[in-house]
């Protein structure tokens, strides 16, 4: 048993009593400095609100009160912009911000890029996309050279990159992009303009193979007409798994135009792709691949014969057609399935 | 100046008012056609009496069922009450009437054209005088006839519209969209309407504050999401109530799944805004919105 004498015990008491009351002080102090800094925002704000409206909206020239003069008047400008671009989407507001930002907010956030402070440096790297403040660019370059980096602000600065300098990032996109998590990459591929995908569709290959996979997820999840044809191209590559993902990619899009290229899964050794084609055939008139339908209803995958069934159920004239597959097959197990989705079971 | 002109029908004058007192409250307009046959003086004048029994008849039967024709006593002219119609669709209707004049048989008179020409009047509101309405309707109609067949004029003044008032509601979180969303619906002008806004911070202070219990009719513009009471709940709360359908109903969203709009719309949402959205598409759903409201 461990002995402690009185004396000692109350010293660490006593100890323990005035760090825990300066601790309380220290908290006092910092909560009526937020709440101090808090007002002045507020006061701010009341007071801009409407010029901001009338000077984002066009309606008046930049007024010279609009100008900040200080940290707290700098993080409640942060507030109103961030606010409008989140809510309201308007190209000259946009430009507005942007100009501002490049004239005024420039050095604040040039000083907190070069901070210690992780934090710090990560709300600058935000505020950089969201305010588009394109002169902190090269800036933003030689931050992406440094090795002691975060994940979080290598993705940020790539980001930033992609955004100042398009076509210099295509060209370095298979290296830039390949240290990404699957996240990251998608997040960063679904800001990409039109015009920036298509020309990354001719560096697919070049990228490690599950980012080619999250590639082809993301021309999905787009739903761009203009990529079916990409997409079409895929269905014949030798990995199953592209040929997949292809094939959800396309479904996700809801157009399929040419039944010629689609119908080769119908006998595909993969159920993956038997399903996808099951599903993509709704893209269709049933008249026209009702046969290919019904032979995927008999499939020997239950997934593949559930959305066969749905797919016939969702169609126009599909009920009566099930209802007829019902009393004229054999399959006991496709008759279950079709007369499931009949009942509205599945 | 108040006409002395009388119809054959003595209820013209109570159908009018009847007609014109519900113009307002349905916001329906009314349109009220002076016709005049151009070409009198072609007529026999011992067949005239039979000739404007045959045109009568053949008015009746070419307007509608909610249309009403009155002769004038000893005169070739008449009143036509086209309910639920406006200026534009009278002229239509006239035009249509023309031709149709020209191109049919009407028995006994079958050897003469039937010209016309109009004065046409829409009644907006349910102020003024039935007889100056048909002093005003006579005049134009001597203007109309003296220009040639088959004129219309078009008398003014009767047409304006009372200013109505309409509450709009915001509720929205954030304190510097909401100022924006007041600021952009406040510049907004409207020839008919005007409006009384208030902003809430969420559907609780909203729904407590009673704003939303009067009879105007209230645009209720507000996020989906929202502290305390979400915007959804709003929704449900009032569409629950009797006489629900005074509210016009925007939702902002920052979800765009096609699901969440089913849902929103399907609850009883009239428009569906995904955050971030241009102001400028708000104001002129909020001008089409408030159009449509007179029909």
């Amino acid at each position: 048993m461990i002995k402690v004498s009185i004396d000692t015990l109350i010293k660490s008491i006593v100890v323990m009593t005035f760090v825990l009351l300066l601790l309380s002080v220290y908290m006092v102090i910092k909560s009526i400095q937020e709440k101090a800094v808090a007002k002045k925002m507020k006061v701010y704000m009341q007071s801009t609100l409407d010029l901001w409206y009338r000077y984002l909206n066009g309606e008046i020239a930049l007024p010279k009160e609009l100008i900040p003069s200080n940290d707290i008047e700098i993080e409640a400008i942060e507030e109103i912009f961030l606010s409008y671009i989140n809510n309201i989407s308007n190209l000259c507001i946009k430009d507005k911000i942007r100009v501002f930002s490049n004239q005024y907010l420039r050095e604040h956030y040039l000083r907190l890029l070069t901070s210690k402070k992780w934090s710090l440096r990560m709300n600058a790297l935000y505020r950089i996309i969201d305010f588009e403040i394109d002169s902190l660019a090269t800036e933003c370059r030689n931050l992406e050279r440094k090795t002691k980096l975060s994940s979080g602000e290598h993705f940020l600065l790539l980001v930033i990159h992609s955004m100042f300098d398009e076509t210099g990032f295509v060209k370095e996109f298979v290296s830039l992009s390949s240290k990404l998590s699957e996240y990251e990459f998608k997040k960063l591929l679904i800001g990409f303009s039109h015009e920036t995908l298509e020309q990354l569709t001719y560096q697919m290959n070049d990228l490690p193979i599950t980012y080619q996979y999250y590639f082809i997820d993301i021309l999905g999840v787009i739903r761009n007409l203009d990529f079916l044809p990409f997409l079409e191209d895929k269905l014949g590559d030798e990995k199953p798994e592209i040929r997949i993902r292809s094939l959800k990619a396309i479904h996700e899009i809801g157009v399929a135009t040419d039944l010629d290229k689609y119908k080769i899964f119908l006998e595909s050794p993969k159920w993956e792709e038997r399903l996808m084609l099951a599903k993509l055939l709704g893209a269709f008139s049933l008249e026209q691949v009702y046969p290919y339908l019904e032979q995927l209803l008999q499939d020997e995958n239950w997934w593949v014969r559930y959305h066969a069934a749905q797919t016939i159920g969702n169609s126009k004239d599909g009920k009566s057609r099930l209802e007829t597959f019902i009393t004229t097959a054999k399959d006991q197990y496709a008759i279950e399935m079709a007369r499931e989705v009949l009942e509205g079971v599945c | 100046m108040i006409s002395n002109y009388t119809f054959e029908d003595s209820i013209a004058k109570q159908i009018f008012c009847a007609l014109r007192a519900h113009v307002v409250r349905s916001r329906t307009v009314i349109t009220a056609v002076f016709l005049g046959l151009y070409n009198e003086s072609e007529f026999d004048a011992d067949k005239l009496s039979v000739a404007a029994e045959k045109i009568t008849d053949f008015l009746k039967n070419t307007t509608r069922k909610t249309d009403f024709v009155f002769k004038f006593s000893g005169q070739l002219k008449w009143f036509i009450i086209l309910s639920q119609s406006g200026e534009r669709e009278a002229a239509a209707f006239l035009r249509r009437l023309y031709i149709l004049a020209k191109n049919t048989d009407i028995p006994i008179i079958e050897n003469h054209d039937i010209l016309f020409s109009a004065s046409v009047a829409e009644i907006g509101n349910d102020d003024g005088e039935f007889e100056e309405l048909v002093a005003d309707g006579v005049l134009a109609l001597a203007e109309s006839l003296s220009k040639g067949s088959e004129y219309i004029e078009y008398i003014t003044t009767h047409k304006k519209r009372p200013v109505e008032t309409i509450r709009v509601s915001i509720l929205e979180e954030n304190a510097i969209f909401r100022n924006a969303l007041y600021r952009t619906i406040d510049n907004l002008n409207f020839d008919n309407f005007e409006t009384e806004i208030k902003e809430f911070q969420d559907g609780y202070e909203f729904l407590e504050s009673n704003w939303h219990l009067s009879s105007h009719t209230h645009l209720i513009i507000m996020n989906d999401i929202l502290p305390r009471q979400s915007g959804l709940d709003v929704l449900h709360k009032i569409r629950m109530l009797p006489n629900n359908k005074r509210f016009i109903v925007f939702i902002m969203t920052k979800r765009s799944s096609e699901e969440d709009m089913i849902y929103a719309y399907e609850s009883g949402a009239d428009n569906y805004f995904i955050k971030p959205f241009n102001l400028r598409l708000l104001e002129v759903e909020i001008k089409r919105t408030f159009e449509r409201l007179w029909s």
